[in-house]
């Protein structure tokens, strides 16, 4: 019996005909440009992928060109060998998948290009090309960040989520839709072990939960002996120990159009939690009366405890509460601190430092300076800045903006930092990656590429406390959500230190 | 007289009669529900974005407030909004007429008790349209069941339709699904009918489950019941009886047919029934108007609307209207009154109760950040106007109001950036694009902004001199603004009504001074009767230099001294006596009226 089959299959001329127009069009699209006209202005693209270096495991940097144009070729080039092109009509250049990975294959270590060309009024033209590197150190796989409102008192949805940095793939950890819409917070991971992970749940389901060898904790951190639970997390690289700090927070509004918010302590200490034990210690040195102690960050060997410190003052003087980067010596061995010594002295320059993270190798502390405070990210004189533990210089890399730059996170490999900026809009919180070569300079950040380039345009929520991770983090909500009614552990407090 | 219904009369009859209810249906929220309508409308923004489409599969039932807000989006407009709630209304009856002459059911009053339900529904103002849909979708759902006979058919679009349904409209599918219980009961005689029954009560339990283990991140106990509960207790139950309305009447009905042995049930349209079904409906109508509809609400959400508006005058009437207390409705007749220029002249003519009048307290709700923002603005408190246009975004989700409050306090801050963001999410809307496509050649050529006169006045009271504010001990930050801008009239008033209301002489003395500055011609009235008492307190001469006290103040107040004096120390028969002639003077505030908070 013969089968029927579709004409336009069987017709062999046919599909010649289609296959010869199709070649043509590709052709004479490859003539037009090969006759550009050259500019010599530099194109606009959006976000701003041009002369920064890249991992070589990041997805595709998708772009829109910000020229009015009829059509657009993007021509990525390695040295002068054509890797492929994308054409778009209106502008933006989606580069596929399979192409941009051969491309970070065969490009890995070296710098490529993109030419890009335009036809306006019939006539192509060709900017200057844009010059990328990829880098051979590549970037943990994954990111973890909360997307929030950038907002003041009352939220609505917030989740945790984790993104595969090597594709667009977005998946929560955990969305407050799945826990009566409480607020959750401070997600922290131990040496960006993806396997060890905690954060806080407020309100309902009030806790914090701690993700370790496949199983969940709920605890209850807070103490009679304490200010209150447990607030920003450390984990010791062991992973036995977790600093946290232990605040009373104020929240007040500012009257000036350039400032929002202000976020401050009225009261904190430095508390270490102790995971075999449940129990919780301090020491006077970290938990003064004079003094506000916060944002705890263990060394990357585990012996020194970085904290920030301040001069206890009146709220009402919250422009006088400055910050200095403190450090005291831990012995893990005995669950004991030793001295405290002054790592930099902020306030003498009328600077304050928040969120101090050592580099996983060792060699570096990097910070936020303010004018005052801590909660950097409602200030937007806030900039980060470099601390080099062996020579104890001190530099403000060239990565910041006008707007705030905040909280930040070495990769594993300490090749890499991804850090939290507001200079797209003032507002709105985005992850921003830059390079950090052997010479410990700094490439030009880029933000975290998606696959519509236009996406950060629209999108209404912040991207909160960017943390990498090695790997996926192998929980959902529908997971955390089952262990939401577990009763809290309730953590000691102990005076053993 | 019963040959005088001919065949004919009864079919133009039964037309008539539904034509006058559903015109009733359309007059009552015409004329009596249109600022309930519009409120809903604010408080949603429907886009043509994709991103936005996307949202409505997050979850099973999300998707029926897709075609709501899609409506609800020309809720604009009063004769729109009427109309489309009395099309949904008539959808619903057509359905309704449908699944019940297929059942051999053929009475009109039985179709339009649903429609009588609906009424009563939507004269919530929190009530969602897209509630309404789900039902629709799931009468839809069991009308085409109803046209298999075939069991394999029924039995294969039961299960596809009823996923989709369940995707379409979440929990309101388990109506679906009793309906369909119901149809294989009552409706096909089928010997195989309990496969036909067993199979979507199987789906109806187990699909959920599936679904929130392995399709949603989604919580067990929205996987079944979601999007209940939607709002308060009372309504819910209003809710139900609308399923339940079917299922008691298809059962019913069907029972009584049986034991009847009749094919068809009809009741006969003669003037007894008709009679009988008028007074049905009559009383329906009243019930829903009686116990449903709210009509200190409507007045309220008028109020709110004049305000929108700008329609000041239209407020001041509205408060007029309201019967008893209410501190939104004093807190926007204040407001109202500042603006067409009385509030100093005739604060006391409307109701006050202290100085919560003259706004609403912070409190991390829905409410007081959607209706509380408006004074900042107005009073040029430029930060607090965005952090609470921004709450009320939160607390509501995205809409027109907090939207436009949102893009214009940013580029009075010349936060330009900020402000295309949100002009970004209006210019996805029908209503509101024309709005957008103004400000948003502010943000692409800033010098346009200079011929906008009201903005540009307000970025010329901009406040550079930072002060705090907090959430625990608030304030309009009157003081702060008029030390930076003592030319900001509405600051004065503000504080000065304070001052009046708070029943503090000494900070009113204190401050009449500032009369002259601010260009008054002469003392207002309000002012004047407090003079008159802070002169007589302190026994010294406070009128301002230039200023007079009217004779006719100066007479008003002998005549109180008199007729206070008349009543010796009784204070409540003073209250009394003196309320007809003295009700709305200062003087009867100072001393009869309770504050609710300093």
């Amino acid at each position: 019996m013969k089968h029927f089959r579709p004409v336009i299959l069987n017709n062999r001329f046919l599909r010649d005909s289609i296959l010869l127009v199709v070649l043509l069009v590709l052709s004479s699209c490859s003539d037009d440009i090969s006759r550009s006209k050259m500019l010599d202005q530099n194109v606009v693209i959006y976000p701003d992928y041009s002369g920064t270096t890249i991992p070589c495991n990041i997805a595709p940097l998708n772009f829109v060109i910000k020229v009015p144009a009829e059509k657009y070729v993007a021509v990525y080039l390695l040295g002068a060998k054509e890797q492929f092109r994308v054409s778009s009509g209106d502008g933006i250049i989606a580069v596929p998948s399979g192409k941009w990975k051969s491309l970070l294959k065969e490009a890995k270590g070296q710098e490529f290009s993109i030419d890009i060309h335009v036809k306006k009024e019939g006539e192509w033209l060709k900017y200057p090309s844009i010059t990328n590197k990829i880098s051979g150190d590549s970037i943990d796989g994954y990111l973890v960040y909360r997307l929030i409102d950038p907002g003041f008192e009352t939220w609505n949805k917030m989740g945790i989520y984790q993104r595969n940095l090597s594709t667009f793939k977005e998946t929560p950890i955990m969305e407050n839709t799945m826990s009566d819409g409480n607020c959750m917070n401070c997600h922290s991971f131990c040496m960006n072990n993806n396997n060890t992970m905690l954060f806080h749940m407020r309100a309902d389901h009030a806790g914090t939960y701690i993700y370790k060898n496949g199983e969940i904790e709920k605890l209850d951190t807070k103490t009679d002996s304490t200010l209150g639970p447990g607030v920003y997390p450390s984990w010791h690289p062991d992973g036995n120990y977790i600093a946290f700090s232990t605040n009373r927070i104020v929240q007040t509004f500012h009257a000036i159009p350039d400032k929002k918010i202000e976020v401050l302590d009225t009261l904190s200490d430095v508390i270490v939690y102790d995971l075999q034990a449940h129990s919780i210690s301090t020491v006077p040195a970290i938990s003064s009366k004079g003094r506000l102690e916060t944002f705890p960050t263990w060394s990357a060997d585990g012996i020194s405890l970085y904290f920030c410190s301040a001069k206890s003052v009146s709220p009402k003087e919250y422009k006088n509460i400055r910050y200095d980067l403190l450090r005291i010596s831990f012995d893990p061995e005995k669950n004991s601190f030793g001295s405290v010594d002054t790592v930099y002295k902020a306030a003498e320059i009328g600077k304050s430092v928040s969120f101090p993270r050592i580099s996983p190798d060792g060699k570096f502390a990097m910070f936020c300076l303010s004018d005052y405070g801590n909660f950097s990210i409602w200030h937007p004189e806030s900039d980060i800045y470099l601390l080099n533990l062996e020579t104890k210089e001190i530099s403000k890399p060239d990565i910041n903006s006008e707007q705030t730059e905040s909280y930040h996170t070495w990769s594993s490999n300490s090749r890499w930092l991804v850090f939290s900026s507001r200079r797209l809009d003032g507002l709105y919180t985005r992850p921003y990656f830059s390079h950090l070569d052997k010479d410990g300079n700094f490439s030009k950040p880029f933000i975290l590429p998606q696959e519509d380039p236009l996406f950060y345009d629209r999108f209404l929520k912040s991207f909160n406390i960017p943390e990498l991770v090695r790997s996926i983090v192998n929980l959902d909500p529908r997971i955390i959500s089952g262990e939401l009614n577990q009763k809290p552990i309730k953590v000691k407090f102990s005076s053993k230190f | 007289m019963q040959r005088f219904l001919t065949e004919k009369i009864i079919r133009y009859s039964k037309w008539i009669f539904l034509c006058v209810l559903f015109l009733a249906f359309y007059f009552y929220f015409f004329s009596f529900n249109k600022f309930h309508l519009f409120y809903l409308e604010q408080t949603q923004l429907f886009r043509f974005s994709a991103d936005y489409f996307q949202t409505f599969f997050e979850k099973p039932g999300d998707f029926i407030f897709y075609p709501g807000e899609f409506l609800s989006q020309f809720f604009v407009t009063p004769i729109l909004s009427a109309g489309i709630v009395t099309l949904i209304a008539g959808i619903t009856y057509l359905l309704t007429h449908l699944i019940f002459k297929k059942l051999g059911i053929s009475a009109q009053l039985w179709n339009f008790i649903p429609v009588l339900l609906l009424a009563a529904l939507q004269s919530d103002h929190q009530y969602k349209t897209g509630l309404t849909i789900g039902i629709i979708l799931a009468l839809l759902f069991g009308l085409i069941y109803l046209q298999f006979q075939n069991n394999l058919f029924r039995r294969v679009f039961g299960f596809w339709a009823w996923l989709l349904l369940y995707q379409l409209s979440g929990g309101l599918a388990f109506f679906g699904t009793l309906l369909v219980i119901l149809f294989e009961l009552v409706y096909f005689d089928s010997k195989k009918r309990w496969i036909n029954i067993l199979l979507p009560t199987a789906v109806s339990i187990g699909f959920p489950l599936i679904a929130w283990r392995f399709f949603y991140f989604i919580t067990f106990r929205d996987a079944w019941l979601y999007p209940f509960p939607f709002w308060g207790a009372s309504q819910i139950i209003l809710f139900a009886a609308l399923p339940i309305y079917y299922l008691v009447i298809i059962s019913g009905f069907s029972v009584y047919k049986k034991i009847r042995k009749l094919e068809i049930l009809e009741f006969p349209w003669n003037f007894k029934t008709i009679l009988a079904a008028s007074l049905v409906v009559i009383a329906g109508i009243v019930l829903v108007k009686a116990k449903a509809y709210d009509p200190k609400t409507e007045i309220l959400l008028g109020m709110d609307h004049c305000i929108q508006e700008e329609n000041w005058n239209g407020a001041i009437q509205l408060s007029k209207t309201y019967p008893g207390s209410n501190q939104l409705i004093t807190y926007y007749t204040n407001l109202a009154l500042y603006k067409t220029g009385q509030m100093s002249e005739r604060m006391f003519d409307f109701r006050q109760n202290g100085v919560n009048g003259l706004r609403l307290e912070w409190k991390r709700n829905e409410v007081a950040p959607f209706f509380g923002g408006e004074i900042y603005y107005h009073l040029n408190y430029m930060n607090e106007a965005y952090r609470w246009a921004f709450e009320s975004m939160e607390a509501k989700g995205l809409n027109p109001r907090s939207l436009k409050r949102l893009v214009l306090t940013s580029l009075i801050n010349r936060h330009n950036e900020i402000a295309s963001k949100y002009l970004a999410k209006l210019d996805q809307t029908l209503y509101y694009r024309e709005w957008a496509t103004k400000y948003k050649t502010y943000v692409s050529d800033t010098t346009q902004m200079i011929h906008d006169t009201d903005l540009i006045s307000r970025r010329k009271l901009l406040i550079k001199n930072d002060f705090i504010s907090n959430a625990i001990d608030y304030n309009l930050g009157l003081t702060e603004l008029l030390n930076e801008h003592p030319e900001n009239r509405m600051a004065f008033e503000y504080r000065m009504a304070a001052f009046l209301l708070n029943k503090d002489i000494a900070g009113f003395a204190a401050n009449i001074n500032r009369l002259k500055d601010l260009g008054y011609r002469h003392i207002p009235v309000n002012y004047e009767e407090a003079l008159l008492f802070c002169m007589t307190y302190f026994k010294k001469d406070l009128v301002p230099e230039g200023y007079t006290i009217r004779p006719a103040t100066i007479q008003r107040k002998n005549d109180y001294i008199a007729q206070l004096s008349k009543c010796g120390g009784d204070r409540e028969l003073a209250a009394r006596s003196l309320y007809p002639q003295f009700g709305k003077t200062y003087w009867y505030y100072l001393h009869f009226i309770e504050q609710s908070q300093k």
